[in-house]
């Protein structure tokens, strides 16, 4: 008898039959659902500001319509991107009708409802299933990590947040679950090892042994589904989560074995990451950024999300912004607060910009990384000093799926939940509605 | 309330004893006359309001709160039945804060309640209270957060596995980190416990052992008498012909080591070559090597040996009969690694079976993992849990790995297994409320993860073993035994870590703007701030000390760095003392420097922050969230440019939407205001004198920290109602609920009636009601909460 062997093929089986409905519409079944290498692989990247922006400098004029031509007088928040005109859709009047809520919370909702489109809730932690991981679940299994979530500022440690609402709201735009967000990288050198040595998780160590991590996490599964179905339902939901992670481990190190079994990774990866967490916000941003870059182009994954800063703000003394980024955002149409809300607009936008051109400098196919990829950059907020939701700050760049793009559409027709819903349909994942959204936003084509 | 003496409470007013009294009589009933005691208990509090609670409502509240009306949401005329009136008891209580307080009904309307009025309305609905069940609350499996892994590791292994630096930080909830349905388990942190597990285990068990990496140069090759350094070029070799390898090990402590050699033959007839291994000259082992080249094997050998430096051979004979040729070897690595006992005492008490003449490696394995687990799961492992780890000991045997490795895998399975990562406790018998009494096991968890942050020591779980831990005698011994314990710095650390928002002081995340304190506020002087605070709470928990030490102690805990930074003369050296204090400017939470700074803006002092902290977190009275429309400080100051900071707020204050939360948070910061951001003390802001004039509601003036403290320290019972509030929130790991408030009653009454100990607070808190149960299924007495007129507005 080989007991490892015949419990991973019952446990197989149950993940079948077991009514588990986390593990079953995250499809982390084992089943192998490789893309054909040809094909054309799509990518989506999120990158989440809070807090808005200086809505006088963000938006173009209602005539500049035509980004492309006037590449030479876009509003100073967007003039980093001149260059990439023809790339991008700045889109106005969008609206997260679900992140006003009940008028509570504006700081936790605009960081948690932006790619969920539901309203976090107090008392407990309970959010939804956000867009990337939705796209994960169709497009994640055929790469090393089904979806990477980085961040360039840890969660607070001590207080409360906002009122009575949890700190998971203002920590995370990716959840996994209603009740499982995805926690943040935000060290770039441990990034780079999750991506690209993976020795710690499978293959042989110092000592020439194959590893048997997956063998032992085959195991502790089966045996805590038993568990699963002594303890209570409240129980059993923690049990499940569980359960869901050690099959997603599984399927990674199974997709680690696979890539390695096909000889190695596409192209050679060469970044030199440093150790530690760079200082300097644009620094920090770029590095992540290059390894997003190049996690697309080695198909090590295809979704990412980046927050560039979280509620609670930070500072930016490397543009003569000591003070802290929430604070300026109630300026109160103070000029020297606007002043330097605009110059933290600026400094965020700049690095969106360093992105794109890396994703245009990177061959994919007959064209380039940015022609196979989607990236949404915004604010869950519109006005940071007034906490409205309205007119988010939207800019969707690449070329995936197919945009029209080099446009400024002044008032989109739908909300925010409909731009999901057509991001979603360009990557293959349609659905028939998120969040408030009904139909997707007919303005991108 | 306490388990060992349900509904006992030690109130003084009046109504209440009467209530108790009834509650009494129910006691005494046996089980069948339960349900109809209650029913008159209800039937005599329906009357009350139909008589005299409903007539004053309809006078004086029916007006605003009324169906049309719907002032605050709330329709008081809803009410109609005494049965409905009786279920919406969450919102009477509110109800009873309002009218008692004052601020129902408002200041401007003509009818007034006289006082005994209001007292008709609070004691009724105060007496509502004895209608309530018993319940443990919601529960949660609770995942070990950051920082109780870290303890378990170093209970169970010896090792301080700084687990926060690679883990993903826990999500705060209600203030605290240990929130059990915040705490959640993703991949990416099931991939961290994956590999952290391997670095675990490797570095507690197998740190002292020698590993040789042929291709790594750690071995020379001598062959035909010639030596040939070994080269770290990292390729495997061929040795072809008759050769050893030899290098000098150095072996940390005595005792039985494996030597273990990875090898494989590319052969040339049938025989295999012959492998000898000989430690100082003297031959230990010898066998043939019948794996190939391309799927090596080990050979292993137990030797005894002694500390300190030896000479180890490998050598290679050729297999066939001498004058054939073409016997090739590959030697990837040669380990030594010592197979009982560790790096730790710790680390001993794994590895306390050695397979050797009587013993079978799978009997040794077995006897490893039944204590490993045992201990690891904080109760007995089962059977199967022991079965499936010897089938991961199997995997790894079959793989051919030595004994210590095959044991490392088998115990890393123990460590990411369910119940290690979480809690978990068995469901029990419900009662006719819908709780159960914990198991003794479980007891045994929460009072180690409150208390120590850490898991159960051996004292407890010999306790739970013999069922013995419930009985309230015992319990209590131990808990008093636990506060006395070095571990109790767990406990001390993380609650006073988050209540008094230390964490922010030292965490990188915390310190966003940085570069405002480079050369300002040293390291050494935020360590130290943070260890006062530390000193003071713990000294105040393990001494039972009264809570009025938290405001007004008359000391402090101070090094030479902190005491210079506070112009305090006379303490020299690192480490920190309790120093009694001249006069009230320092010592006291109110005054800590950790605080006043975490509660500054980066660039100046702020009293709206810490006078709300000082209203939330001591007078009990949590402000209202700011009005959603704001207006903006800086317009009032654009309005008034001549203005000073405290004169811009006085301003401010005035508007009405603001002026409900403000008037009564910014005159207690302004009582702080000598300190400046940096908790350094200032007399003066430019060139102006500090002004730390301010009041306390009820219109008390003070002037500066001093006689702050002084009226502060008139608030005693409203600190120790917070205190027990945020204790019990820590130690059941969850929000707390409605019918926790009879659990804090009868605590703060404890707490009282013991001279305000603090340490009282955490004794009772864990000896309460919902500490020791689990609710079973859904629960009864979650009708309290129904009330009609509070319906949530949802978009």
């Amino acid at each position: 008898m080989n007991p490892p062997l015949s419990r991973r093929t019952v446990l197989r089986g149950l993940g079948a039959a077991l009514s588990l409905p986390l593990l079953e519409t995250m499809g982390w079944a084992d089943t192998p659902a490789r893309v054909a290498a040809s094909s054309a692989v799509k990518r989506i990247c999120f990158i989440y500001v809070p807090h808005g922006v200086d809505n006088a400098n963000f938006w173009p004029t209602p005539a500049q319509t035509d980004l492309t031509l006037c590449r030479d007088a876009l509003p100073a928040v967007l003039d980093p991107l001149a260059r990439h005109a023809a790339d991008l859709l700045v889109l106005g009047g969008l609206r997260h009708r679900m992140a006003e809520g009940d008028n509570r919370a504006h700081h936790a909702r605009e960081t948690a409802t932006w790619l969920t489109g539901s309203a976090a809730q107090s008392e407990v932690v309970h959010n939804a299933v956000s867009a990337d991981q939705l796209i994960a679940t169709r497009i994640g299994q055929a790469t090393k990590l089904p979806s990477l979530e980085l961040g360039l500022q840890a969660g607070r440690s001590a207080g409360n947040c906002d009122q009575g609402f949890s700190c998971a709201y203002h920590a995370h735009i990716s959840w996994r679950s209603p009740s499982q967000p995805n926690p943040r990288e935000i060290d770039p050198r441990a990034v780079f090892d999750r991506l690209f040595s993976s020795s710690s998780l499978t293959g042989r160590n110092a000592y020439g042994e194959a590893s048997l991590n997956r063998s032992i996490l085959d195991l502790v599964g089966a045996q805590a589904q038993t568990l699963a179905r002594q303890v209570s339902s409240d129980d059993r939901r923690k049990l499940d989560e569980y359960l869901d992670s050690v099959r997603s481990v599984e399927a990674r190190i199974q997709g680690i074995e696979r890539k390695a079994a096909d000889n190695g990774h596409a192209g050679n990866v060469q970044l030199e990451v440093p150790a530690g967490i760079p200082g300097r916000f644009d620094e920090h941003a770029r590095l992540m950024l290059d390894l997003i870059a190049l996690a697309y182009q080695s198909d090590s994954t295809r979704v990412s999300t980046l927050m560039f800063s979280q509620a609670f703000g930070r500072s930016y003394p490397e543009i003569g912004v000591p003070e802290n980024h929430h604070e300026m955002s109630h300026h109160g149409h103070d000029p020297k607060k606007l002043e330097k809300v605009r110059r933290i607009n600026i400094h965020h936008v700049t690095q969106l910009a360093y992105f794109l051109d890396r994703l245009k400098a990177t061959r994919d196919g007959a064209g380039s990384l940015l022609d196979q990829t989607l990236v949404l950059y915004g604010s869950g907020m519109g006005d940071g000093d007034a906490h409205d939701h309205v007119n988010l700050p939207t800019i969707v760049a690449g070329h995936a799926g197919g945009l029209r793009t080099g446009r400024y559409v002044q008032q989109c027709e739908g909300n925010f939940c409909d731009l999901l819903m057509a991001l979603l349909a360009r990557m293959d994942c349609s659905v028939d509605a998120f969040g408030d959204g009904r139909r997707p936003l007919p303005d991108l084509a | 309330m306490n388990r060992s003496a349900a509904h006992e409470s030690a109130s003084k007013s009046t109504p209440r004893r009467a209530a108790l009294r009834i509650v009494a009589c129910v006691a005494l009933l046996g089980l069948a006359g339960v349900a109809g005691a209650a029913d008159a208990v209800a039937t005599a509090l329906g009357e009350r309001y139909q008589h005299e609670v409903k007539p004053l409502l309809a006078t004086y509240c029916a007006g605003c709160h009324n169906l049309e009306k719907h002032k605050g949401d709330l329709d008081l005329g809803v009410y109609a039945s005494d049965a409905e009136a009786l279920r919406a008891r969450r919102l009477w209580k509110q109800v009873a804060g309002k009218v008692a307080d004052g601020d129902m009904p408002p200041e401007d309307e003509a009818k007034q309640p006289s006082v005994d009025e209001r007292q008709v309305i609070r004691t009724w609905i105060l007496s509502l209270k004895t209608l309530d069940h018993p319940d443990a609350g919601p529960t949660t499996l609770h995942r070990l957060n950051r920082g109780e892994y870290r303890n378990s590791i170093r209970d169970l292994l010896g090792l301080d596995y700084e687990a926060g630096a690679g883990f993903p930080k826990d999500d705060v909830s209600d203030g605290f980190d240990n929130i059990a349905e915040t705490l959640s388990l993703s991949p990416f942190l099931m991939e961290k416990y994956l590999v952290a597990a391997d670095d675990i285990l490797e570095r507690a068990l197998l740190a002292d052992s020698v590993v040789l990496r042929c291709g790594g140069g750690a071995l020379d090759l001598i062959q035909d008498g010639k030596t040939q350094a070994g080269k770290p070029d990292g390729k495997q070799r061929l040795i072809e012909g008759p050769a050893d390898l030899a290098t000098t090990i150095t072996v940390a402590s005595a005792g039985d080591h494996v030597i273990a050699v990875r090898a494989g033959a590319e052969r040339s007839d049938g025989a295999a070559p012959l492998l000898r291994i000989r430690v100082d000259g003297k031959e230990v082992h010898a066998a043939r090597i019948t794996a190939p080249t391309t799927a090596t094997d080990v050979i292993t050998c137990t030797v005894p040996l002694a500390a300190g430096g030896h000479q180890l051979t490998v050598t290679i004979a050729g297999g066939g009969p001498p004058g054939l040729v073409g016997d090739a070897v590959v030697v990837e690595t040669v380990e030594v690694l010592r197979l009982a006992g560790g790096t730790s005492p710790a680390a001993s008490n794994v590895l306390i079976a050695t397979p050797g003449p009587g013993l079978a490696k799978r009997a040794a394995a077995a006897r490893i993992a039944e204590r490993f687990a045992s201990r690891a799961y904080r109760r007995p492992a089962t059977p199967a849990q022991l079965a499936l780890l010897l089938s991961v000991f199997d995997l790894a045997d079959q793989q051919g790995r030595s004994f210590p490795r095959a044991v490392k895998e088998m115990l890393k399975a123990v460590l990411v297994s369910p119940e290690f990562l979480f809690r978990i406790e068995r469901e029990g018998v419900a009662d006719h409320d819908g709780n159960s009494r914990l198991d003794d096991y479980d007891l045994a968890s929460r009072m180690s993860y409150f208390l120590w942050s850490g898991p159960p020591d051996a004292a407890l779980l010999e306790l739970a073993a013999a069922g013995q831990l419930h009985e309230p005698a015992v319990e209590r011994a131990q808990i008093v035994r636990m506060i006395a314990d070095a571990r109790c710095q767990g406990f001390i650390d993380n609650f006073a870590g988050q209540w008094l928002l230390l964490r922010n002081l030292v965490e990188p995340s915390g310190r966003v703007e940085k570069h405002h304190d480079d050369g300002e506020l040293p390291d050494a002087v935020r360590q130290a701030m943070v260890a006062e605070a530390t000193g003071l709470f713990g000294h105040i928990l393990r001494d039972g000390r009264g809570v009025g030490d938290f405001i007004d102690p008359g000391y402090t805990f101070l090094n030479q760095a902190l005491a210079t930074f506070y112009e305090i003369p006379g303490v020299t050296g690192d480490e920190m003392r309790l120093v009694p204090l001249s006069d009230g400017r320092r010592g006291g939470i109110l005054t800590l420097g950790a605080l006043l700074v975490a509660n500054s803006h980066p660039d100046r002092s702020s009293p709206t922050r810490r006078g709300r902290w000082i209203v939330e977190e001591v007078l009990d009275k949590p402000p209202a969230p700011p009005p959603p429309d704001i207006p903006q400080l800086q317009f009032t100051r654009k309005e008034n440019p001549h203005a000073t900071d405290r004169q811009v707020l006085e301003i401010h204050r005035q508007r009405a939407a603001c002026a409900g939360c403000h008037r009564v948070m910014d005159p207690i910061g302004f009582g702080l205001e000598n300190f400046d951001r940096h908790a350094h003390w200032r007399e003066k802001l430019g060139d102006a004198p500090i002004d730390a004039t301010g009041e306390l509601p009820g219109k008390l003036k003070f002037d500066g920290p001093a006689e702050l403290k002084k009226l502060i320290a008139k608030h005693l019972d409203d600190l120790a109602r917070v205190l027990a509030k945020r204790v019990l929130t820590y130690a059941l790991g969850r929000a707390l609920q409605y019918t926790d408030d009879a659990v804090l009653d009868d605590i703060v009454a404890k707490a009282a009636a013991s001279g305000q100990r603090f340490d009282t607070i955490v004794i009772e808190t864990a000896l309460s009601f919902p500490f020791g149960h689990r609710r079973v299924g859904q629960q009864v007495a979650d009708a309290a909460g129904a009330s009609p007129a509070h319906t949530k507005v949802q978009p």
